[in-house]
């Protein structure tokens, strides 16, 4: 079964980590790449706030995103994939770990040299309620990135601009002037989507973007996504807990439980051919398709245990099928097993 | 729809509509349908469609005014709660009918532990019961929605609970008056999919050990499709399309139902394809008209659809729709126009 050579182990140099393999385009080099990125939160108690402890969001996570490419990233609620998406825009400062993007270690970088990065990395958030300031005009909202980066001339010339963005996101021109209360869920998201795009970024950070919509928009979102990257070369990352939709959208897909990749394939790998134990279970546990599917639900008892205090050794253990002794005593590598680019973290189904 | 002994909750021709200063809205225009014991009945349909206000008709939980229900009846082991006055109704609400609500953060009230909150039901509707009876209904009934060591968690307060384990708690808290009927209102979607296995998992296993019926409202069709007999789907406050679960997905007569499923992202064939949408939106509550609600943003649209109301019509294995221009075998709506006209939604 296992055609892997022995490669990637915990503390290698970062060449050879699993996401600087892992890209499907072989030698090309990614846009972005994440090395061994980790955040741990200080828990602060006391009149002294001395640190207590740690909330490990996101531990030792090593992905890549090509350019044109969307990258999925799944995982339940306090699995770390919306602290790993912040944390490599540097809207939350990394623990450690370096982030590549386009050959520059944003890690390293000091807020005012990040700052012509900012335009190349924008962000599209979940909730297109509060992501957008409600006293502000939809011409102002999206060109405020335009005029803090000192783009798009002058006042006239943005408004041009801006109305060329919302007619490519499917809104009318003369919606500059309303506010974002007068429009529907799916409008205002592509109201953040053209937000996003008004600086030209040649990387978006979808977090959750189209999972408070309703499906008929959400299709419709999904679709211009996929065209602005047809059209514009963007690439995504795609954080969603929804798989169908990451199954849609990305060409690689990664998950994560508890601060840890898990598992990172192509897309159709992952889906045809899941080997962790928990990817299985969270493919087993989507509803199906229609009443005739046949399915064999393996429902996962428990639930994901505090990142607080992470269990040591694997973090899935405690809910794992297959789990044995030795997976509480240390934290599995990541493995390459199958297709090439499929990496799995669990020795036990090599 | 049949008028047998068996059917436990009879709703005909319910309109439930508001009453603002934008004008009337008609949330609810209208619909009808029935729940047999022992079954579920999925009501599903995208936000504003009017399925949540139906739930909340039922249970009698709309402030009124605004609300006016102008016509309907809600026959409920044949009483017409409609007509109940509010002392009548609270002794159905809880005990006969219980209700499960979206967000179990938001439905317990976090200044009291969660025992005392599923107690405060069984009080509610046995107020001659001792203390230690309702704690130990309390006891049992977490136990039985799968709450490991339940004594002690009794005393915890709702922050100190994960989403399903509180999902649970109300859970608990529906079923401890020993309900004919539980409406779940979107139980799930606030939680992870391995939790919102467990949680349907816990429905469908209550529904069989206690023959409960279960009028389960979602956008979710993968959710209809686990767990519903029948579904029916509704838009802009009509029920436009009634059939057995299965039948809705192998033969989706009514071209929005046809949409909805096909907007559904995932890989079809293996391969990747653009998804279908289904242009436009739904038009505001306050101009529902009397014509096919639908027509501005069907593929099949003709001036019959503009100008009059389609009835539900019968095609066939209790499989009914209202659409002028849908034929039994299905009429593949979205394959005849292709969809151009995306752009103005």
């Amino acid at each position: 079964m296992s055609d892997a050579t022995p490669i990637s182990r915990g503390g290698i140099s970062a060449t050879e980590s699993p996401a600087a393999v892992a890209t499907p385009t072989g030698g090309k080099t990614p846009l972005l790449e994440v090395r061994h990125l980790t955040k741990h939160f200080p828990i602060k108690r006391g009149l002294l706030s001395s640190t207590v402890g740690h909330v490990k969001a996101v531990t030792d996570v090593s992905i890549s995103v090509n350019a044109g490419e969307t990258v999925g990233l799944v995982g339940e609620s306090g699995c770390g994939k919306t602290t790993l998406g912040r944390t490599l825009l540097r809207l939350i400062e990394p623990t450690s770990g370096d982030i590549i993007f386009d050959g520059v270690n944003l890690a390293k970088l000091s807020q005012e040299e990040l700052r012509p990065y900012r335009k190349a990395m924008q962000i599209i958030f979940q909730d297109p309620y509060s992501s957008l300031n409600p006293r502000m005009t939809v011409e102002q909202i999206i060109a405020e990135g335009l005029v803090v980066h000192g783009m798009g001339g002058t006042l006239r010339e943005r408004r041009l601009i801006v109305q060329d963005l919302l007619k490519r996101v499917g809104l009318a021109p003369q919606a500059i002037e309303r506010y974002p209360h007068e429009f529907s869920g799916g409008q205002r998201q592509r109201i953040g989507i053209a937000r996003a795009l008004a600086v030209k970024p040649r990387f978006i950070v979808c977090d959750e973007a189209v999972s408070a919509l309703d499906v008929s928009v959400q299709a419709q979102i999904i679709n211009l996504l996929m065209d602005l990257q047809q059209e514009m070369g963007i690439s995504y990352l795609f954080i969603a807990h929804d798989l169908s939709v990451v199954e849609h959208i990305a060409h690689r897909v990664a998950v994560m439980y508890l601060g840890n990749v898990v598992e990172q394939a192509d897309t159709k790998d992952l889906f045809s051919d899941p080997r962790h134990p928990y990817t299985r279970a969270l493919l087993s546990a989507v509803p199906k398709r229609t009443p005739d599917d046949a399915k064999t639900r393996q429902i996962l008892g428990g639930e994901p245990p505090s990142p607080i205090n992470p269990p040591p050794g694997c973090p899935f253990e405690p809910r794992c099928p297959l789990r044995v002794p030795a997976c509480k005593e240390k934290l599995p590598d990541l493995e390459q097993m199958g297709a090439p680019g499929h990496w799995v973290r669990c020795p036990l189904v090599r | 729809m049949s008028q047998s002994s068996d059917v436990l909750l009879d709703v005909q021709d319910l309109r439930t509509h508001f009453y603002t200063d934008a004008g009337i809205a008609r949330a609810v225009d209208g619909i009808s349908f029935d729940i047999k014991r022992g079954e579920c009945v999925a009501l599903v349909g995208e936000s504003g469609c009017g399925k949540s206000v139906t739930s909340l008709s039922i249970m009698r939980l709309l402030a009124m005014p605004p609300a006016r229900m102008p016509s309907g009846k809600i026959l409920f082991k044949g009483r017409d709660l409609a007509r109940l006055n509010e002392n009548e109704m609270c002794s159905v609400r809880g005990k006969e009918i219980a209700m499960i609500f979206q967000e179990p953060q938001s439905a317990l009230n976090p200044v009291f532990t969660v025992g005392d909150q599923i107690a405060e039901a069984f009080m509610t509707h046995h107020p001659q019961a001792k203390a230690k009876e309702a704690w130990d209904k309390t006891i049992e009934a977490m136990r039985q929605v799968g709450i490991p060591d339940s004594e002690r968690r009794a005393l915890d307060y709702p922050h100190q609970l994960s989403g399903g384990m509180k999902q649970r708690i109300c859970i608990a808290m529906a079923l401890i008056c020993g309900p004919e009927l539980i409406i779940a209102d979107e139980p799930t979607t606030a939680l992870d999919v391995t939790i919102q296995a467990q949680i349907l998992e816990l429905l469908r296993k209550l529904q069989k050990e206690r023959h409960l019926s279960l009028l389960l409202i979602t956008h979710d069709l993968g959710v209809v499709a686990e767990m519903a007999e029948r579904t029916c789907v509704m838009y802009a406050g009509k029920i436009i399309e009634q059939s057995p679960t299965a039948d809705v997905f192998r033969r989706p007569l009514h071209p929005y139902t046809q949409g909805l499923l096909r907007a559904r992202p995932g890989i079809v064939g293996g391969t990747k394809h653009r998804l279908s949408v289904i242009p436009g939106m739904v038009p505001a509550a306050t101009r529902f008209e009397d014509n096919c609600r639908f027509n501005p943003r069907c593929p099949l649209c003709t001036q019959e659809c503009k100008d009059k109301e389609p009835a539900l019509v019968d095609y066939g294995d209790h499989h009914r729709a209202a659409c002028w221009h849908t034929k039994a075998e299905g009429i593949d709506a979205w394959r005849v126009e292709p969809i151009a006209k995306e752009q103005h939604a």
